[in-house]
C-alpha cells in the first residue's frame, strides 16, 4: 500500500512527471482504499471506478509523451455532490435529485478536468448543503477518521474525509456558513473559503446565492494555493506569493470575549497554546473589544440563508416535502414566513457590518479564532455542554464561522493541535474581503510555526 | 399563516411543520433584535 501522507502535491506531481508513480497505479490504490474505507466512513455517494481508471490510462499516455498539463495531472480529486458533473449524477445529498445528471460540468470542475485531474467520485454531504453535521438520512452519516463514533462535520464532510484519509489531494467543497472550514477543522485538514465570488458558482446547486462560496480542502496551505491557481486560471499567483517568507511583525486581532463565551475549555486551551507560539515568533496579538457587529452579521446571515433557500426550493418543497430530511425541510419552510422587509433589512445590516469590519481591520493583518467551538461531537449528540451552557450541536459548530460568510471575507482553517480525546482542533484565520493572497501567505507562515500534523487513525 | 400557505401554495404540507416553522422564525427575529437596528 502506498503511503501518501508524507507527499505534498508538488512531490506527487514530480513523481508522476517522471512516471515513478503512474496514474493507473495511483488510481488502483485509491479505488482499493475507497472500497476498504467507504463502508466505515460513508464519504462517497458515487464512485467513478471505470471512468476514473480510463481517464488515468489516457493521462498516463500523455505523460509518456512528455505532456504534463499541470501539477494535478493524473491526480484523483473528490468533488462534493453539489457540483454538476457531465458523467456522474449530482444528488446534492438529496433523495429528490437521486437521478439528476447534467450534460456539462460546473465551471470549477471543468477547469480541474482540463488541468488533468481525475474525478474519483462525488462526496457525501448534508442534504442540499443545508446543515453542518453531515448526518444524511439518504446516504449515511459521514464519519470522522479520528473517531468513527463522531461526525465529520459538514456540509462538505465527505470531501474533508477523503483528504484526511489520503484518498484525494483535493476535496472540492462549498461554504455558506462554514461548510468547508468546519469539517476541515474536525478532520484535521486545511479548508479555505475564499472571498465571495473568487471562484465561480456556475453549475453548483445553490443554497443561498449571496452567501455561497466554492473552495478547496487540502493537506497544506501550499497545496491550497496551487489548486487555487489552477481553479482561477493562474491570474492571481497564489502559490508564487508563498515563496517569499514573511519577515515583519504581523498584527493579529483575537475576539477573546467571544472565544471565552462560546468555546469549550478544551478548544480554548489548544487555541491559546497556538497563540503563544505565534507571539513567541515575534508577532503581536490585540484583543477585539467591539463585538456587536459580529452578532449582527451572524443574525443577518441566518435571515438571508433562510429566505434565499426558500426561494430556490419552492419548485420542490410543496410537492416533495416528505422526501426531505425533516430538519432541512423545517429550515426551508421557515424562509416562507420571513417578510420581504425583514430580508431587505438583513441585507442592509450586513452591508453596515462589512463597513464596520473594514474599520476594525484597518491596523491589523488578520483575525485569529478557533474554527469550531467544540471538538467533533458524537453522532448521537444533539446538544453539547459548553462551559455552563447547553447549546445545540449545530450552533456550536457554526458560531465561529458563519459571520465571515456574511462579511464576504476569506477565511481558512488550519489544524493547530489535538484535544485530550485525540481529536483535531482548527485555527481560523480571516482577512478583509479581496485579501485572499495575503491570507494564504499568513496561513502558510502560521502553519510553519505549528508542528506537522499527524494522520488520522483510520486512513 | 393562511396567507403564506395560499401565496406559496403550501397547502399539501403538514400543518404542524408549517406552524413550527412560523413560530421558530418569529422567535428568532424577535430574540435577535435585528429590526431594532437603525440603518441610515
Amino acid at each position: 500500500m502506498l503511503d501518501l501522507w508524507r507527499y505534498t502535491l508538488r512531490d506527487l506531481a514530480s513523481q508522476l512527471k517522471n512516471l515513478k508513480l503512474k496514474p493507473t497505479k495511483l488510481i488502483e490504490h485509491t479505488l482499493k482504499k475507497i472500497r476498504e474505507l467507504n463502508n466505515k466512513l460513508y464519504m462517497f455517494i458515487y464512485v467513478a471506478e471505470d471512468l476514473a481508471y480510463k481517464q488515468a490510462e489516457e493521462l498516463e499516455k500523455e505523460l509518456e509523451e512528455g505532456v504534463q498539463r499541470s501539477l494535478i495531472h493524473g491526480l484523483p480529486i473528490a468533488v462534493k455532490d453539489v457540483f454538476y458533473t457531465r458523467d456522474m449524477p449530482t444528488t446534492a445529498g438529496s433523495k429528490i435529485l437521486r437521478n439528476f445528471q447534467t450534460s456539462y460540468d460546473a465551471e470549477v470542475v471543468g477547469r480541474l478536468r482540463e488541468a488533468g485531474a481525475i474525478i474519483i467520485g462525488k462526496t457525501n454531504m448534508h442534504e442540499f448543503a443545508f446543515g453542518v453535521t453531515n448526518k444524511n438520512p439518504h446516504y449515511g452519516t459521514s464519519r470522522n477518521p479520528w473517531d468513527l463514533e463522531r461526525i465529520s462535520g459538514g456540509s462538505s464532510g465527505g470531501s474533508a474525509v477523503a483528504v484526511a484519509t489520503e484518498i484525494s489531494v483535493l476535496g472540492l467543497g462549498t461554504d455558506t456558513a462554514g461548510s468547508i472550514r468546519i469539517p476541515s477543522a474536525l478532520c484535521g485538514v486545511v479548508g479555505f473559503k475564499p472571498t465571495y465570488g473568487l471562484l465561480s458558482l456556475e453549475g453548483v446547486v445553490p443554497l443561498s446565492w449571496s452567501l455561497d462560496t466554492v473552495g478547496p480542502i487540502t493537506k497544506s496551505v501550499e497545496d491550497t494555493a496551487l489548486v487555487l491557481d489552477i481553479m482561477t486560471g493562474g491570474r492571481h499567483g497564489f502559490a508564487e506569493n508563498l515563496k517569499e517568507e514573511i519577515d515583519r511583525e504581523l498584527r493579529f486581532l483575537v475576539p477573546a470575549k467571544i472565544i471565552e463565551e462560546l468555546a469549550s475549555s478544551e478548544v480554548e486551551g489548544v487555541f491559546w497554546r497556538t497563540i503563544d507560539k505565534i507571539v513567541s515568533a515575534g508577532h503581536k496579538v490585540d484583543y477585539l473589544e467591539d463585538l456587536d457587529w459580529f452578532k449582527h452579521a451572524s443574525n443577518s446571515r441566518y435571515i438571508i440563508v433562510l429566505s434565499e433557500s426558500a426561494t430556490y426550493h419552492l419548485k420542490w418543497i410543496r410537492d416533495y416535502w416528505s422526501m426531505y430530511d425533516p430538519d432541512v425541510a423545517g429550515r426551508i419552510l421557515m424562509g416562507y414566513f420571513i417578510p420581504a422587509p425583514v430580508y431587505i433589512h438583513a441585507q442592509r445590516v450586513r452591508m453596515k457590518t462589512i463597513e464596520k469590519f473594514k474599520k476594525v481591520m484597518k491596523d491589523h493583518d488578520a483575525i485569529l479564532l478557533p474554527t469550531v467551538s467544540i471538538e467533533a461531537p458524537r453522532i448521537d449528540e444533539e446538544k453539547v455542554q459548553v462551559k455552563e451552557k447547553e447549546v445545540s450541536v449545530r450552533y456550536a459548530l457554526l458560531c465561529m464561522t458563519e459571520v465571515f460568510n456574511s462579511l464576504y471575507a476569506p477565511a481558512i482553517s488550519i489544524p493547530c493541535g489535538l484535544s485530550k480525546n485525540n481529536l483535531p482542533i482548527g485555527l481560523q484565520i480571516v482577512t478583509e474581503p479581496g485579501q485572499d493572497k495575503k491570507l494564504l501567505k499568513i496561513a502558510s507562515h502560521v502553519e510553519r510555526l505549528i508542528k506537522r500534523f499527524p494522520k488520522p487513525p483510520v486512513s | 399563516m393562511e396567507f403564506v400557505k395560499k401565496i406559496f401554495r403550501l397547502e399539501s404540507i403538514d400543518e404542524q411543520l408549517l406552524r413550527k416553522a412560523s413560530e421558530n422564525i418569529s422567535k428568532f427575529i424577535e430574540d435577535s433584535q435585528l429590526l431594532e437596528l437603525e440603518i441610515n
